[in-house]
């Protein structure tokens, strides 16, 4: 067949719809401007939920009120220290001390009274009285039968 | 495009649906067949657009500024500036061939002859083919895009397809 420009023309027409039709065509690049923010914002959130829950799994829960008083009276310790009397006169009828109380992951401390009649008891036991020294002039030792061997 | 100038998303993706397979096919034949560069390229003239939406006039032709950001993009890839320049002021000093270049071809064979003729066309003259008779522009339009006279855009077409004719000639015997 004699071509014609017509025929050039519908032949490069036909070539392009081909060609056309074989291209992959990657969505609209504002769509992925736009949507990455919230993807973002979306990964974060999961992440926040997943770590609350895992450290809930993970961690002991808190005492509650009534259990922590009843870990007092099995782990109470005294401590030393003595409220006076006002004037430097005999101890207060009552004492502080201070517990520690340790659970598995907690570790807190509270002044709780208690009656000081068994403060004296619980020092009297607590220290035993010191001696006192004396001189090696009046300690009726004879160091000169000492020196002589 | 009003709609995406008052900064309507959908307005946007509704152009991008309807132009960038035709706009990356026509990436595809400027850019040598490189298909990573034909997609680069109608992203960049769809981010462009969007970045002068605020410019767009109305009753200003779509495709016609569409198609001029996609001829500059065309231009700068190649660099072509210098050497368009030069080749346009060659071609437009050739007068005009009257010949009549006779082919007898099949279908089949014109469709393989045309496709490595026009692979092998200078940058210029496959641009303006493309545009006029792949994009399907109109004269006015193209001279809108290339900002030269609508005759200088008619006589080069009628080079553009004496050129194509000889080398079909060639190529058949």
């Amino acid at each position: 067949m004699k071509l014609q420009d017509s025929d050039i023309i519908s032949a490069a027409r036909d070539l392009r719809d081909e060609q056309n039709e074989q291209l992959y065509v990657a969505p609209s690049p504002l769509k992925g401007r736009r949507t990455s923010t919230p993807l973002w914002w979306g990964a974060v959130a999961a992440a926040l939920v997943v770590g609350f829950f895992i450290g809930r799994q993970t961690l002991s829960p808190l005492p509650r009120e009534g259990e922590s008083l009843a870990s007092l009276e099995s782990s109470a310790q005294p401590h030393p220290s003595i409220t006076g009397g006002a004037g430097g006169g005999s101890p207060a009828i009552i004492r502080e001390v201070i517990h520690e109380v340790v659970h598995d992951t907690i570790y807190e401390t509270r002044i709780v009274h208690v009656p000081a009649a068994s403060q004296q008891l619980q020092t009297a036991q607590a220290e035993p009285a010191p001696s006192p020294g004396c001189s090696m002039l009046c300690d009726d030792i004879r160091y000169d039968l000492l020196s002589g061997n | 495009m009003l709609r995406v100038g008052t900064g309507s998303d959908a307005a946007f993706e509704e152009l991008y649906r309807r132009y960038a397979r035709r706009l990356q096919g026509f990436f595809f034949r400027q850019l040598g067949g490189d298909e990573g560069a034909a997609a680069d390229a109608t992203h960049d003239t769809f981010l462009r657009l969007f970045e002068a939406r605020d410019r767009y006039v109305e009753g200003r032709d779509f495709a016609t500024w569409l198609f001029t950001i996609a001829y500059n993009l065309c231009r700068n890839r190649y660099r072509l500036n210098a050497y368009e320049s030069d080749y346009l002021t060659t071609l437009d000093a050739e007068p005009l061939a009257m010949e009549d270049i006779e082919i007898e071809m099949d279908r089949e064979t014109l469709q393989r002859a045309l496709a490595a003729v026009l692979d092998n066309l200078p940058p210029p003259l496959r641009l303006l083919f493309s545009l006029r008779y792949e994009e399907e522009l109109t004269v006015p339009q193209i001279s809108t895009i290339l900002e030269i006279p609508g005759g200088t855009v008619k006589s080069r077409l009628h080079k553009v397809m004496t050129h194509i004719r000889r080398e079909l000639k060639e190529f058949k015997d």
